[in-house]
């Protein structure tokens, strides 16, 4: 009773989903299909949320044992992918390049098929307007085998939406959950609040599913900013604020891997999307010095330092040429930016930017927090440390892509029916639902303080000049105490004008938190390995092999450890024949 | 420069401010009309440009994107 | 060897043939450009050669040759 008195509202349901982007749709869609009550909550609208928000164009499959394409194989591939330390054989050895649990992709590469079916139940097409599946002949990375679907996803989240409520889930629109409840050592619920009302929520859930993806925005964006429009990001939409990981975190839950922020050359605006030229079906395009002059840029780690190199010579830009692909090729292009984002080809207008005459500039190093392998720490069974806890999708430890959200969701959302099954009623807290309630309210309450994007800015700051792709102890431990000063002066300050500034300013709290743990991290990691690099510690350190970072609050104060990441199971690591 | 609404083609459906990831909109219940609320949260990601049915909304991409 | 970085970058407008198309069906039948892409795009993905087989096989292997040769040099 007393409950509904602090909260404006109060709901009950089985599942908690926080977050409507991929992951989040289909974790619940599958948890709903069982015969759950489903709660989605998405700070945004679900039907335009997340990383496709605007779509997408493509998808990697996963095994495919007919044609012998196995989900070990893709293990190794993928753990070459995502470490890229050349060796002799190209590939790194089994056993040396583990970053998170590989039973996990292995049984996510295992369903994948599975999953681009669930999917099309879902409404999802998968398949081209010919009714033919589209395979890009992604030679660079597969080698031989069709693994990479093309597929038309603008309107992705449109459907997902549209399926979701289908199923019954209650979808929970402009609802930022921001604290999750725990008692007696499981989480039992979470608060959130509308962003446009600000209502204060309680929602008692059986299981919490976090599915709010990467974060970006402890850094600035990674094209050059312009001016006020501090949103830009190249590759993540601004509402990727890691949301999932400091909640998870400030309830007890581990992080793993916070010091993998990914680095890489950024091109040109309108090369938005996979990369080069959008998926250029094997015929990638050419990379010129502004003489023209041809140059290789095949793997990310010596593209680094032949970027800086060339800088330092003198022969940079550098640019991303399309001109010599034969006219089917940039009808490609087309289709894909169509895709990926369909006001791109507006800009190319405004711009009279032509690519069969005209080249993407590739700017310096900058960081980006995408396709590495933070986030918070689960087990096979995508549960986090903490009872009460899952996590699917992008923010999971060791997981990058639709491709993995859409099979992992699916995965989860089949066991939470036996998960929740004995998890009894949640007891609900109320000192704490009030504790909450007043931190998250706090800066409704605050005249003359500080606005949001001040503060975001100076974290921001702190993340650019003094973690960087280049990292040493010195800077990183001045980051740590102006990141201090910061907490201890501004945070308390923060305010918000209306409900819409309130979910900025839980932003900022939540980046606040999460670029304490990215420095933590770093400092914790004194070596050099694949992107991550330590200039005082320049070679790799051996007994880090296999180890994450793994990093949670124990009584309020940050604990760091390194721990090994579990090695594929025998009866995985048996070639199959 | 953000999304700009032409209000000559606006017919008020709402689309713009129910769609939109970062919440750059806001409505004005007396005119029933979309107004941008907080322009300089805009990402640029055309989101209200490409769904509004009177291609009512105008982006131009800030200058440093050029 | 390709020439010097272009300089008519700013200079002149440009169309995408498929964003002429989107834009000209959005304005014929009075509809989002959204919709209108959506309409627009099954025709033109046929006139794309996505299931030539032989036709892809050969640009992949002439470009994977070029960049053998390059990677070589460099």
């Amino acid at each position: 009773m007393a409950l509904e008195h602090i909260a404006d509202r109060v709901l009950e349901t089985d599942v908690l989903v926080m977050g409507g982007g991929i992951a989040g749709c289909c974790v619940a869609a599958k948890a709903a299909e069982h015969g759950l009550n489903v709660t989605l909550a998405e700070k945004s609208k679900t039907d335009r949320a997340g990383n496709a928000a605007m779509g997408t164009n493509y998808y990697v499959v996963g095994a495919k044992p007919r044609e012998g394409l196995t989900a070990l194989e893709l293990v190794k591939q993928w753990t070459a992918t995502l470490h890229q330390v050349p060796t002799k054989t190209g590939l790194p050895e089994m056993g040396r390049e583990r970053l998170s649990d590989l039973n996990i992709l292995y049984e996510i590469w295992d369903k994948g098929l599975w999953a681009v079916e669930e999917l099309e139940k879902l409404g999802v097409p998968m398949k081209w307007p010919d009714g033919e599946y589209r395979y890009v002949k992604d030679q660079l990375r597969t080698g031989k085998f069709d693994l990479t679907l093309s597929i038309l996803w603008t309107n992705v989240k449109p459907i997902m939406a549209a399926a979701v409520k289908k199923r019954g889930v209650n979808v929970l629109d402009r609802t930022m959950v921001v604290d999750l409840l725990n008692s007696n050592g499981k989480v039992v619920g979470a608060t959130a609040v509308n962003t446009r009302t600000g209502q204060f929520i309680v929602i008692k859930a059986k299981a919490v599913v976090i599915a709010t993806g990467l974060f970006s925005r402890i850094y600035n964006g990674d094209m050059p900013q312009t001016w006020n429009y501090k949103f830009h990001y190249h590759w993540n939409p601004a509402t990727v604020s890691g949301d999932g990981y400091a909640a998870a975190y400030r309830v007890g839950a581990e992080l793993a891997n916070m010091n993998m922020t990914g680095h890489g050359y950024i091109v040109d605006e309108l090369a938005m999307g996979a990369g080069l030229l959008g998926r250029t079906d094997g015929v990638p395009g050419k990379i010129l010095t502004w003489r023209g002059e041809e140059v290789t840029m095949t793997n990310a780690r010596t593209s680094i330092s032949k970027l800086a190199e060339m800088e330092q010579k003198g022969r940079t830009p550098l640019y991303m040429s399309g001109e010599d692909l034969p006219d089917d090729y940039h009808k490609r292009v087309e289709v894909a930016l169509r895709d990926m984002r369909l006001a791109s080809l507006k800009l190319a207008e405004d711009r009279g930017f032509n690519p069969r005459t005209h080249r993407y500039e590739i700017s310096p190093i900058a960081p980006f927090t995408f396709y590495l392998a933070p986030g918070v720490n689960i087990d096979r069974d995508y549960k986090s440390l903490l009872d009460g806890v899952y996590t699917v999708g992008d923010c999971a430890a060791g997981l990058h892509g639709a491709y993995m959200a859409a099979p992992c969701g699916f995965i989860l959302g089949e066991n939470l029916p036996s998960i929740t099954k004995n998890a009894g009623e949640p007891v609900i807290d109320e000192a704490q639902v009030e504790s909450q309630k007043q931190a998250v309210l706090a800066p409704m309450a605050v005249k003359d303080g500080t606005e949001p994007m001040e503060l975001e800015c100076a974290i921001r700051y702190i993340c650019d000049r003094y973690v960087t792709m280049f990292k040493s102890e010195g800077k990183l431990r001045e980051g740590l105490r102006r990141l201090g000063s910061l907490r201890r002066e501004f945070l308390p300050r923060l305010m918000a004008k209306n409900p819409h500034y309130l979910m900025r300013c839980l932003e900022v709290r939540n980046l606040m938190d999460l670029a304490e743990v990215h420095i933590n991290a770093c400092l914790e990691r004194k070596e050099t390995r694949g992107n991550y690099i330590r200039l005082d510690y320049p070679e790799m350190d051996r007994t880090w092999d296999n180890m994450i970072t793994i990093q949670r609050l124990e009584n309020g104060k940050p604990v760091v450890e390194k721990r090994l990441a579990p090695d594929l199971e025998p009866e995985y690591a048996k070639e199959e024949k | 420069m953000p999304a700009k609404i032409n209000y000559k083609k606006c017919i008020g459906c709402g689309t713009c401010y129910d769609l939109c990831p970062l919440d750059v909109f806001a409505w004005d219940k007396e005119k029933e009309i979309p107004v941008v609320a907080y322009e300089y949260e805009c990402w640029h990601c055309g989101i209200c440009w490409m769904e509004c049915p009177k291609r009512a909304i105008d982006i131009t991409y800030p200058a440093s994107f050029w | 060897m390709p020439e010097v970085t272009s300089e008519k970058h700013y200079e002149e407008k440009f169309e995408f043939p498929l964003w002429k198309l989107i834009k000209q069906r959005a304005e014929e039948k009075d509809i989002s450009y959204l919709a209108a892409s959506e309409k627009v795009l099954p025709e033109y993905l046929k006139t794309i050669r996505y299931r030539d087989e032989e036709f892809e096989n050969a640009e992949i292997q002439k470009r994977a040759k070029e960049l053998a040769e390059l990677t070589e040099r460099d």
